[in-house]
């Protein structure tokens, strides 16, 4: 009687220092996953790093991914480096940088831009949005500029 | 050189009342007794008085008498409308494009009025079917005033204006959408009709695309003549310029231009054209069916089915990876990667639909395996996603039931002591 | 239980350096009334530790936060799909902080209607009432912060209402918005007021509110105060109570997770200040009540704008209810308890039918 009691005591007990081990780890667990820093390290687009400069030279270009638009970097013929909004202010499409023309070009309609961003031809209504390009070092950054 | 004739002492006059009133600029031509005595009449009479007002002309140095001669500061209305002091009255149609041209031909003058005005209007209208048949004796084809009104002429950009971008269309079915009037000269009088059921006419009229084109954007304005087989590509690829290049540099670019063949027209027709689909390759009547017949040897409708069902088979794989994606988003997961790779494969499949004017199959097979990885990406971050939810579940499950279980054993716990205290 | 001296080195270390001694005299005699209305000494409990959950999860939440008009939005969306558990401890921080704000009314309520405020306790009433307009603070500047649509019109409607208040409510709209109108200024203010200003607050009040809570005992029904001493049942707060609250505690927890796995917080589109308010923009919906209210007084009463009438109406209904313990304070006068009694029941069905009316109504 007296040592079933202490088992069933025991036996509570284990439940007891088991389970506040497990909910500690419940509580633990996705705090310090939490804390762990995510891999897209920056929290939003105010900034963000587009390349290296060895990887422009110049008189190119490339597409990238700022927050959930698609960005354009050029590298002009002058050696300056541009950066704007790629989606086209007419119907959304996604534009390119045409080396043959020296112009922001738009598949869809051949709307053209010039590297000032400045709608030139064709049906677009406004320029593109213009981003600022920071160079720190090797790496090349774009950020949104001050409204 | 003309009209110098009628400012200079108009300009005078001005000049003296400014003098006199420097700190007013009248909203009416100055001093006009044109204008007086037209206001105090009545109907047809005075409608110029009205419509004037805002007239682009309507100001210093221009007025009545620019177009009509005349002595504006005259009271007399024997002497002010005197053929002696240059009245012409109402000039007839015949007359309208010539006296434009006297100002609007003349760069020199323009650009004392508004130099970014083109001055070529006059030498494109005598080129156009219009101008032509007005030289030949037709009051009835348009001059400038059927499209630009008489007294009420605003600039093209004003929206009020009847050639603004979305007004020409009802501007020219005035004219060309009357059956009777258009009797004489055996055309189709539907192309406006036809206009606004297409996808252009849609764009402009319906979405305000302010880029999508009118009559005139085709056409030509003061030049106005039909697009011939040989220039209907150049046309159309002011705006749809891939489709353009693909198409010149295809086969078809030639036998078209051997069978006097309208490029885009032949199958995309010419005022109704719709929103293109690949009913168009592979629909019960392909528009290519109109050469093509099957075994004639060059294989057409196969590759243009082909190209159909690979295009079809992007875009509904489009569709149902991005169902997907909301299935996620409607479980409060964020699916803006998804969407933002979408994008991309939506891209691809328009640039397959461009493809197709190379009549290749094998550039639109190429151009739709790039979409379908794309498409293959973002079904995985659906997937993750998904996954990610039935990880929160199970994850909940876990804790809950654990949590549950702690709570029990303190209860049970707190039962034992009690039990012991009240021994 | 083991006498002292079997105690470990450890506590004697602790023991000879803190009292601990004392402490546990202390613990071993307080003890909670036992009767049929025990339920209701969980409520304070509850409240408190969805305070701690929401303590843990807003420090969690302020090591991603960016709190301006450019980044708030963003940064939380960065918090929810970037963030491993991100979207759990937005879920868990809002979540809780409605539980909270529940639990305090059920709380007060409970208080109220067992007559818990009258003498010694007017000044724990007090601290309490205080807490309440503080989480109701917190509410209503945390709400702001994720910078989205809904909550940036909310925001307008609901500093709205301070602008009505005659005389001062004018500078006081300027002083809450940070500007005339609300615009990135007040989402730094409102962050600040969230993070800094209100928490200090609390902590201030809640340690008087403890404090009292110890130093007067656990109040006991009015039915007891005629019973005989045998009759009275007590458990011990230690270890019993404070066993029986953890596992509650541990339920509660539970709760608030199930509920953020099923029925995650929108974020909705960023806010947008120039954009056109959407339609059936409201309040929060503990203060929802105010806000029907406020809708149904016509626009002028005895003379004064019906919002001013409504606000003073407000006003003053507040003081009478924070004063409640003074203006019933006396046991032998049973006519004006039962008023009391009576006025409690209608304004917690005023309360409630208000809430309900506000939430389907248009």
């Amino acid at each position: 009687m007296q040592g079933d009691k202490t088992d069933r005591r025991s036996f509570l007990n284990y439940i007891l220092g088991g389970s506040l081990l497990a909910t500690l780890a419940a509580v633990f667990y996705p705090v310090l996953a939490y804390l762990k820093p995510p891999e897209v390290s920056e929290a939003m687009t105010s900034s963000i790093k587009v390349g290296n400069l060895e990887d422009f030279p110049p008189d190119s270009s490339k597409i990238f991914k700022f927050g959930r638009k698609p960005g354009i970097l050029i590298h002009t013929p002058d050696g300056e480096f541009k950066a704007f909004n790629a989606t086209c202010t007419h119907l959304s499409c996604v534009v390119q940088y045409r080396k043959d023309l020296g112009v922001i070009w738009c598949a869809c309609h051949n709307g053209r831009f010039n590297l000032n961003g400045k709608n030139i031809s064709g049906p677009p209504p406004r320029p593109l949005e213009r981003f600022d390009v920071h160079i720190k070092g090797e790496e090349i950054y774009v950020s949104r500029r001050e409204t | 050189m003309q009209a110098y004739k009628y400012t200079h002492p108009l300009l005078i006059s001005i000049i003296l009342v400014l003098v006199g009133n420097s700190t007013r600029l009248p909203a009416q031509e100055i001093q006009s007794t044109c204008i007086e005595c037209h206001g105090l009449l009545e109907d047809e009479m005075k409608a110029p008085v009205d419509s004037f007002a805002n007239d682009v002309h309507n100001r210093p140095g221009l007025g009545c008498v620019g177009c009509h001669g005349g002595d504006n500061t005259s009271d007399d209305m024997l002497e002010s409308m005197s053929e002696a002091k240059g009245f012409i009255g109402t000039p007839g149609a015949l007359a309208i494009p010539e006296l434009c041209s006297k100002c609007h031909a003349d760069p020199s003058y323009m650009k004392t009025f508004n130099p970014g005005l083109p001055t070529d209007q006059y030498s494109k209208y005598l080129t156009s079917v219009h101008g032509q048949k007005n030289e030949e004796g037709d009051t009835m084809v348009a001059h400038c005033s059927s499209c630009h009104s008489a007294h009420g002429i605003r600039p093209a950009r004003n929206p009020l204006s009847s050639v603004y971008d979305k007004n020409i269309s009802a501007t020219c079915a005035s004219c060309h959408n009357d059956s009777s009037y258009m009797a004489p000269y055996d055309i189709p009088t539907d192309q406006v009709e036809d206009y606004r059921k297409s996808v252009h006419g849609a764009a402009l009229l319906e979405d305000d695309d302010l880029g999508a084109p009118a009559c005139n954007d085709c056409h030509g304005n003061h030049g106005a003549i039909p697009p011939d087989a040989e220039s209907i590509d150049k046309v159309c690829g002011l705006c749809h310029n891939n489709n353009m290049v693909d198409f010149e540099k295809s086969t078809h670019a030639d036998y078209f231009s051997v069978l006097e063949s309208p490029a885009c027209e032949t199958c995309h027709s010419n005022h109704l054209i719709e929103a293109p689909g690949t009913e168009m390759l592979s629909g019960e009547e392909p528009v290519c069916g109109q050469c093509h017949f099957e075994d004639d040897g060059t294989g057409a409708l196969e590759a243009a089915k082909l190209m159909a069902s690979r295009i079809d088979s992007l875009e509904n794989a489009i569709a149902e990876a991005e169902g997907r994606l909301e299935e996620a988003d409607q479980k409060g997961l964020f699916v803006n990667n998804g969407l933002f790779v979408l994008k991309d494969a939506r891209q691809r499949a328009f640039k397959a639909r461009t493809a197709v004017h190379t009549f290749q199959a094998d550039s639109v097979v190429n151009m739709t395996a790039a979409g379908f990885e794309q498409v293959a990406e973002a079904r995985n971050i659906a997937r993750e996603l998904l996954d990610n939810y039935v990880f929160r579940r199970k994850g909940l499950a876990i804790s809950v039931v654990v949590l549950l279980i702690l709570a029990v054993a303190i209860w049970v716990k707190v039962k034992r002591i009690e039990s012991r205290q009240k021994h | 239980m083991n006498d002292a001296g079997s105690r470990s080195k450890l506590y004697r270390f602790f023991d000879e350096r803190l009292k601990l001694e004392s402490l546990r005299e202390f613990a071993a005699h307080k003890v909670v009334p036992s009767h049929r209305h025990s339920a209701v000494y969980y409520t304070g409990g509850i409240t408190l530790f969805l305070f701690i959950i929401q303590v843990c999860s807003g420090i969690l939440l302020l090591m991603y936060y960016k709190g301006s008009a450019e980044t708030a939005f963003e940064s939380v969306r960065y918090i929810m799909s970037e963030v491993q558990f991100g979207w759990l401890m937005r879920d868990i921080h809002s979540w809780s902080a409605n539980l909270m704000i529940l639990f305090a009314f059920l709380h007060m309520f409970s208080v109220y209607f067992t007559k818990a405020y009258r003498f010694p306790r007017e000044l724990t009433w007090l601290s309490g009432i205080i807490l309440l307009v503080l989480s109701m603070g917190f509410g209503f500047s945390g709400y702001l912060l994720p910078w989205n649509e809904l909550a940036f019109f909310a925001t307008k409607v609901g500093t709205d209402m301070v602008g009505a208040v005659p005389l001062i409510g004018e500078p006081l709209l300027k002083l809450l918005r940070g500007s005339e109108d609300v615009t990135g200024a007040t989402l730094s203010r409102f962050f600040g007021i969230h993070v800094a200003i209100l928490p200090g607050l609390f902590m201030i009040f809640i340690s008087i509110h403890l404090i009292l809570v110890q130093r007067l005992g656990i109040s006991e029904p009015e039915s007891w105060r005629n019973l005989p001493p045998e009759r009275k049942k007590y458990t011990p707060f230690f270890p019993n109570f404070i066993l029986k609250d953890l596992a509650v505690w541990l339920v509660i927890l539970a709760g608030v997770a199930a509920l953020s796995v099923f029925f995650p917080w929108e974020l909705g589109t960023k806010a947008d200040p120039f954009a056109p308010a959407p339609q059936g923009i409201k309040p929060e919906w503990y203060f929802l009540f105010m806000y029907q209210t406020l809708k149904f007084i016509p626009s002028h009463v005895v003379g004064i704008e019906g919002e001013v009438f409504g606000i003073m109406a407000f006003a003053v209904g507040a003081i009478l209810w924070t004063f409640v313990p003074f203006l019933d304070n006396d046991r032998n006068r049973d006519r004006v308890s039962r008023f009391f009694n009576f006025a409690g029941i209608v304004i917690v069905i005023y309360i409630l039918v208000f809430t309900v009316l506000g939430h389907y109504l248009e």
